[in-house]
């Protein structure tokens, strides 16, 4: 019941999930297996709320010295979620509309923030990588350069552009496309080898 | 003579059809090309109408398709003529459904003329996507590889496996860990469960734990998932029962540090900063996150050990992190990692596998060298 | 309107100060963003989950008698509700049951599907391109003898030198084979060549996009909240 069960579940619905994928008649299972995998995963975020609670009631408890912010994350998950759930019976109200500003000014920009930190994280990489003196390294540079000098290129440069666009059609689609076949099969062989139960860390792994 | 004879035969016959034009000049000609067929590789509930108009948008502004459906009136679709192809799936109720379509003109008094044509079709079922029958049997093709060479490795036989640096360099980054007193993060992406990826990474997250747990290092395996979550919770805890060390097991351990992906990063940067890990892994699915934790991760002067299937996010972790598992390594971590024959041996039916795609692929374009592509819809379809 | 502006901005400014140095602001923003995304998530979750896949086609189901629709809905949630098992230390393993179930379907739906796009159309892509022209083209490698040129020479070489690249790769990541196996030696450096140009190449077209969203939230500030302040206090 432990060990078997769930070996023979995965199997099972393994061999559902390739019926779907190929038989055209039975859309309608389709859709319903569909729907079942969106409804059992749904369940799992009380699980998920549970470990982020005792993530930082932990905190609490042993009075870290982040203790505040551990309040911070609690409140606004409890004023988001009622104000959200209240605004879903009754969407003409107010806390609708706080609900929605919530969303437009205090995700909206912390999202966009983080994003855009990445001009920072994307420049310090680059940087890291200028230092590295392999030969390996020097290319990936050099390929990088010409490519950023030729999405900008104008005047003179402007023979850059026509680099970029020969480094991108011809060995940039060459690699990427050898690496996202050698992806798919890696993808195939996983997914063979839960299906067959050959592989089983998923449920703790053992025997 | 014969070619004569010939000649007054068609002069003959084409008077006849010369006066039928004439007449047709008087009075507007309507026509269409319309086809109406079963929808291919779907489950009968639908046809689909394919409408060109033939006369121009000055002899006919509009048409109107009439569709019954079973021989009762269903619904009209006027078509403005702009002289284009008109796609327009039909939807039935049951397979087997008979659809009719009645094509009318409107002329440019705005009188409906005709039907002008009619035609029928019935929907039906298909058992098979006639476009994934190639890979289909591929796929069974590699099932059976892969349980040939399972027996094979069962009876003992050796497989060699290269060696992946990135793999090789975990033992010495926990140790590494160990020995600075400072925790090992793992990161298994950011995607959900369905991401083979995810999984993949969850097959590596055993053995990881596995070894932070003997050699008594802090460990923690920030989640953005709630499924995901429960899988690592299960992963980790029987990787520390399987080393020992259930007594150093803790259920926070594994968390769910957040719900979304930015959110996610902010929160496991902060983190990462507060905590300064000694290394972090970060294998499986990422999207522009990536970047914002292996930099974090490099600040706080960890070893990074990265791996993903996102081809947009591999250049990041290559120019990024201290190693990087590109692709189909990740996947391949848990055979190389376990040593265990039956993974082992799926690992050898992959590369022959792949060496069968090289050979199609090769003579594939033999085949087009010599004008056909035969060989291609055989093999590559 | 004001007031959310000058939220936002703050905000964003909270975020920025992680990069001087992770501070109290830093933390405040944090924090708020996980609590505000968790509790956005159980509020999606609920309506887009509980209430429009399980509750609202239950009531359907009752009303028009769909027996079977009833009962697939009831199994589902069920199987769902297995997942809580986990908080008893007794029936935990039960939660097992719905992660089998996920995994299992998912893995089975992957198969056929990866190995179609991202190796069957791959590899054709490989043998023809989207026009259906063969990327080895014999008349275009004689195109470019007629009439040698940069243009000639490119459209001659750029088929070849993508198949190549395509094999070389591919080889390079064989698992199964000896370093010292002369077709692996020989794919040696060509694939790590293309590979480290692609992803080089990668990095590069990414970077400018990159920086271009940081110039974005810039814009917010100084065109969006700065004028919408002075306007405020200044009328």
């Amino acid at each position: 019941m432990k060990r078997t069960l769930p070996l023979f579940l995965a199997f099972f619905f393994g061999i559902i999930g390739i019926i779907v994928q190929m038989v055209p008649a039975l859309k309608g299972l389709m859709d319903t297996m569909l729907d079942w995998m969106a409804i059992i995963a749904a369940f799992a975020l009380a699980v998920g709320i549970s470990s982020l609670t005792r993530h930082h009631m932990t905190k609490i408890r042993r009075k870290h010295k982040d203790i505040f912010f551990s309040y911070v994350t609690f409140i606004a998950m409890f004023f988001m979620t009622i104000i959200g759930l209240v605004g879903y019976f009754r969407p003409e109200g107010a806390l609708q509309g706080l609900f929605e500003n919530m969303y437009n000014y205090v995700r909206v920009p912390l999202d966009a923030s983080m994003f855009a930190l990445l001009a920072f994280y994307i420049t310090s990489a680059a940087y890291r990588a200028f230092r590295a003196r392999t030969w390996l390294a020097t290319v990936l540079l050099l390929a990088g350069v010409i490519v950023m000098i030729g999405r900008v290129a104008f005047g003179p440069f402007i023979i850059f552009n026509d680099i970029t666009a020969w480094i991108m059609k011809v060995p940039t689609t060459a690699a990427m496309r050898a690496v996202n076949v050698g992806i798919g099969l890696g993808i195939v062989a996983t997914s063979i080898k839960i299906v067959l139960g050959i592989e089983r860390s998923y449920l703790g792994g053992g025997e | 003579m014969k070619k004569i004879t010939l000649i007054l035969v068609l002069t003959l016959l084409s008077v006849p059809l010369l006066a039928a034009q004439e007449t047709d000049n008087e009075t507007p000609f309507y026509a269409c090309d319309v086809s109406l067929y079963d929808t291919p590789n779907d489950d009968g509930i639908s046809v689909e109408l394919e409408f060109m108009p033939a006369n121009s948008a000055e002899e006919v502004p509009q048409y109107a398709i009439d569709l019954y459906i079973d021989g009762t009136f269903s619904n009209t679709i006027m078509v403005k003529n702009a002289g284009a192809l008109f796609l327009h799936t039909v939807p039935v109720e049951k397979k087997g459904s008979i659809v009719r379509a009645e094509i009318f003109a409107y002329d440019t008094q705005g009188q409906r003329q005709g039907p002008i044509v009619v035609k029928e079709a019935t929907s039906s079922a298909q058992w098979y996507f006639s476009d994934r029958v190639g890979a289909f049997i591929w796929s069974m093709a590699f099932i059976g590889l892969i349980m040939v060479l399972i027996r094979k490795a069962k009876r003992g036989q050796e497989i060699f496996i290269r060696r992946i640096a990135g793999l090789e360099a975990i033992d010495d980054a926990v140790g590494r860990a160990t020995e600075m007193g400072r925790p090992v993060y793992y990161i298994p992406g950011t995607s959900i469960i369905d991401d083979i990826a995810t999984l993949a990474s969850l097959n590596i997250l055993r053995p990881v734990a596995q070894q932070v747990a003997t050699y008594e290092t802090p460990f923690s395996v920030p989640i953005k998932d709630p499924v995901v979550l429960t899988v690592a919770q299960d992963v980790v805890k029987e990787a520390y029962m399987a080393a020992g060390r259930a007594d150093l097991h803790d259920d926070g351990i594994v968390y769910l540090a957040s719900v979304g992906q930015f959110d996610y990063a902010a929160a496991v940067n902060g983190a990462m900063v507060r905590e300064k890990p000694a290394t972090v892994f970060l294998l499986g699915m990422f999207w522009a996150e990536s970047l914002m934790l292996a930099e974090t991760a490099n600040t706080v002067g960890a070893i990074q050990i990265a791996g993903t299937d996102s081809t947009s996010q591999l250049p990041f972790f290559i120019a990024a992190c201290d190693y990087t598992l590109i692709g189909e390594e990740l996947y391949a971590a848990s055979a190389y990692l376990s040593r265990e024959p039956l993974l082992l041996g799926t690992l050898k039916a992959q590369d022959m596998i792949k060496g069968a795609v090289i050979v199609a692929l090769i003579i594939s374009i033999i085949g087009m060298l010599f004008g056909s592509d035969l060989l291609m819809k055989i093999f590559l379809q | 309107m004001l007031i959310w502006y000058t939220i936002a901005v703050l905000l964003s400014l909270a975020i920025f100060s992680f990069l001087w140095k992770d501070n109290p602001l830093y933390k405040f923003a944090e924090h708020l963003f996980v609590g505000t995304m968790v509790g956005y998530q159980v509020v999606v979750v609920f309506s887009q989950i509980i209430m429009r896949k399980i509750v609202d086609p239950i009531s359907v189901a009752l009303d028009n008698r769909q027996i079977l629709t009833l009962i697939s809905l009831v199994i589902a949630t069920l199987i769902g509700l297995l997942f809580l098992a986990r908080f008893s230390r007794k029936v935990e393993w039960v939660s097992r049951y719905p992660i089998s179930i996920t995994v299992g379907f998912w893995s089975g739906y992957a198969i056929v599907a990866s190995f179609k796009t991202n190796i069957l159309t791959q590899i054709r892509g490989t043998v023809v391109d989207d026009l259906g022209q063969p990327l080895l083209n014999g008349h275009l490698i004689g195109d470019f003898f007629k009439n040698p040129s940069l243009k000639t020479l490119d459209l001659a070489t750029a088929g070849p030198l993508l198949v190549f690249g395509v094999i070389v790769v591919l080889v390079y990541f064989f698992f199964s084979v000896k370093h010292d196996h002369p077709m692996v030696k020989f794919a040696n450096k060509p694939a790590l060549f293309y590979l480290m140009i692609g992803f080089g190449a990668s990095f590069g077209y990414t970077f400018m996009g990159r920086i271009s969203l940081f110039i974005g939230r810039m814009n917010f500030i100084f065109n969006e909240w700065w004028p919408l302040l002075k306007q405020t206090i200044g009328g």
